[in-house]
């Protein structure tokens, strides 16, 4: 069952188009992680998804049925749906209160929403600054009281905009497994937006990439800009002056392809006996992360590049991190985006 | 003069210590008034003031600029109009209320209602948009999102209120032209200071200056304690 479709949606901010989808969906009790650069409508999606701000066009269906954006109509649904900011703000109060603020709306008696606020903090391991005024917190402390305050409503839907962009490692460790739990043992839907790939991998099921409002498939982080020229009567993007790779789109001048991760070979620097050596491109292995049953390569060749092999060729090719290699792009790795 | 100025201040401070009726019904005047004015007042410019910085409406920096030329709005000037509307040839010269204390409450509400929707305005307006969605999002109704944006605001908003208080009860025009300075009746601590220093009289104005200096002493005491309260660590 989606719990979430978006047709034709398009969010506009003055006069700018920040946000095109013309489908998309999200599955009921999964996870999901929005990926992409800052300004590629992250935000704007998950503030559609929270139904705090109705697109310009299109329609948004919540459990099937579409959203009637009508103020009187929108708390019943909003009660379901809790999204945690990227840099959350407490009421100048105590840390208690604040976690009590939506059963409050919700109109429980005292008792029972201390009881509740107060099993929400210990989740997140803040019970002992339950009395204290909320604005004194630091950031990765305001965080975790964020994601009590969130949870204490019960939502079945929690959005999560870059939960750990601004927190230091530790809290980082804490406010991932405290996500990751959630999910897990309540089922609750969980839709975050993310940079780290890493945090990706670790708490979504479905990862969705966008850049410049719009999906981009899988590979949507290996954006990188170049220009277009004709040669021999083909339309090639020249990347940083030394990557030349054949698009289809009949577009000339600058421009931004995206590479697709499944596309791209690589090639440790011993296999001397390649044929094409000469062609390839020189990089470096920066990280090498397991995600699911595949091993996903960050490279670095003068560009952040992401690439996936299987387990087995990993294995196989025996490159670790830190080795110098050797990259090829197959025929249609590269494709237009802007 | 300084023999005069020190005999004054001693009379006067005896006048205070013994209680003396008509001071002390002419305070209540001053107080009664104020506090009705600026309750009213209150009430109608907080929501006025919010309203206008929570909504986006065509004319909407147009009433502003209405709002912020209100704030200049000459004494004098509201005491004559509410004269021609409340006088028996005006509109609402049938209710009889020229020369009595409502007719001074009427008067000072039009004169703070646009301090108090302005500066409603202002300290709504510099409140964090987050608060907010941060309200809707945990599940807050319309109504209850609004409380949760005046709740964060309230400092600036109270800030409004005891200005707004402090206005009415240093005005000397309406209190004078809508009230008529009536003893025992009407008399404010502005008129009668007015009236005393008209006849040479300064003990009595003299009392009551320091009273009214007194008040607002207290009332920015109060404000300095709320603030200090809850506001000290924002």
């Amino acid at each position: 069952m989606s719990l979430y479709v978006l047709k034709d949606v398009q969010q506009i901010f003055g006069g700018h188009t920040v946000l095109d989808l013309p489908e998309l969906s999200f599955e009921f009790g999964k996870s999901c992680a929005l990926l992409g650069p800052n300004g590629s409508g992250k935000t704007t999606l998950l503030h559609i998804l929270a139904l705090l701000s109705p697109p310009a066009r299109g329609t948004l269906y919540y459990k099937d049925m579409p959203v009637n954006w009508k103020k009187n109509f929108l708390t019943s649904l909003r009660r379901q749906i809790v999204l945690v900011d990227q840099h959350p703000i407490m009421f100048s109060t105590t840390v208690i209160k604040n976690v009590e603020y939506g059963l409050k709306v919700r109109g429980l008696e005292g008792k029972r929403r201390g009881w509740i606020a107060m099993e929400c903090l210990e989740r997140v391991g803040m019970h002992d600054f339950a009395y204290r005024q909320a604005h004194l917190l630091s950031g990765g402390e305001t965080q975790r009281v964020a994601i009590a305050r969130a949870l204490a409503c019960s939502p079945e839907v929690m959005l999560f905009d870059e939960p750990t962009a601004s927190v230091d490692v530790e809290n980082q460790a804490v406010i991932t497994k405290i996500i990751k739990d959630v999910h897990k043992e309540k089922g609750i839907t969980v839709i975050f937006s993310t940079h780290n790939r890493l945090e990706a991998s670790v708490l979504a099921e479905h990862k969705i990439f966008l850049s410049e409002g719009k999906v981009t498939g899988p590979g949507g982080e290996n954006l990188l800009p170049g220009k277009v020229i004709r040669r021999n009567g083909r339309h090639v993007c020249v990347v940083m002056d030394r990557l030349e790779l054949e698009i289809k789109e009949r577009h000339e001048g600058p421009c931004r392809v995206m590479i697709d991760p499944e596309k791209i070979n690589i090639f440790p620097l011993q296999k001397k006996k390649v044929t094409t050596f000469e062609s390839l491109v020189p990089a470096k292995v920066l990280q090498m992360t397991a995600e699911g049953e595949n091993i996903n390569v960050l490279l670095d060749m003068g560009w952040p590049i992401r690439t996936v092999m299987t387990r087995k060729e990993a294995a196989l090719s025996g490159i670790i991190s830190g080795d110098e290699v050797r990259i090829s792009f197959k025929e249609g790795a590269a494709r237009f985006v802007s | 003069m300084d023999g005069f100025l020190t005999q004054s201040l001693i009379e006067a401070g005896r006048m205070l210590l013994s209680l003396d009726p008509e001071l002390y019904f002419i305070v209540y005047v001053s107080l009664y008034v104020s506090f009705f004015s600026t309750l009213i007042a209150s009430l109608m410019g907080v929501p006025l003031g919010f309203a206008i910085a929570v909504s986006e409406f065509r004319g909407k920096r147009a009433v502003i600029t209405v709002l912020n030329t209100l704030l200049a709005l000459p004494t004098v000037v509201i005491g004559l109009l509410g004269y021609a509307f409340l006088s028996r040839r005006g509109v609402f010269g049938d209710f009889g209320l020229l020369y009595t204390p409502w007719a001074i409450v009427i008067g000072q509400v039009i004169l703070i209602l646009p301090w108090v929707a302005t500066f409603t305005l202002s300290a709504v307006s510099r409140i964090d948009v987050r608060y907010r969605s941060t309200a809707m999002t945990l599940g807050a109704g319309p109504l209850q999102t609004s409380l949760a944006i005046v709740r964060e605001a309230r400092f600036g908003i109270l800030a409004a209120v005891i200005a707004a208080f402090g206005r009415v009860i240093a005005e000397i025009g309406i209190a004078m032209m809508l009230g008529g300075n009536i003893k025992g009746f009407t008399r404010t601590m502005t008129t009668a200071m007015a009236l005393e220093h008209n006849k040479g009289e300064f003990v009595l104005a003299v009392a009551l200056g320091i009273v009214l200096l007194t008040v607002s002493l207290v009332m920015n005491i109060f404000l300095q304690l709320v603030q200090g309260r809850y506001g000290s660590a924002r």
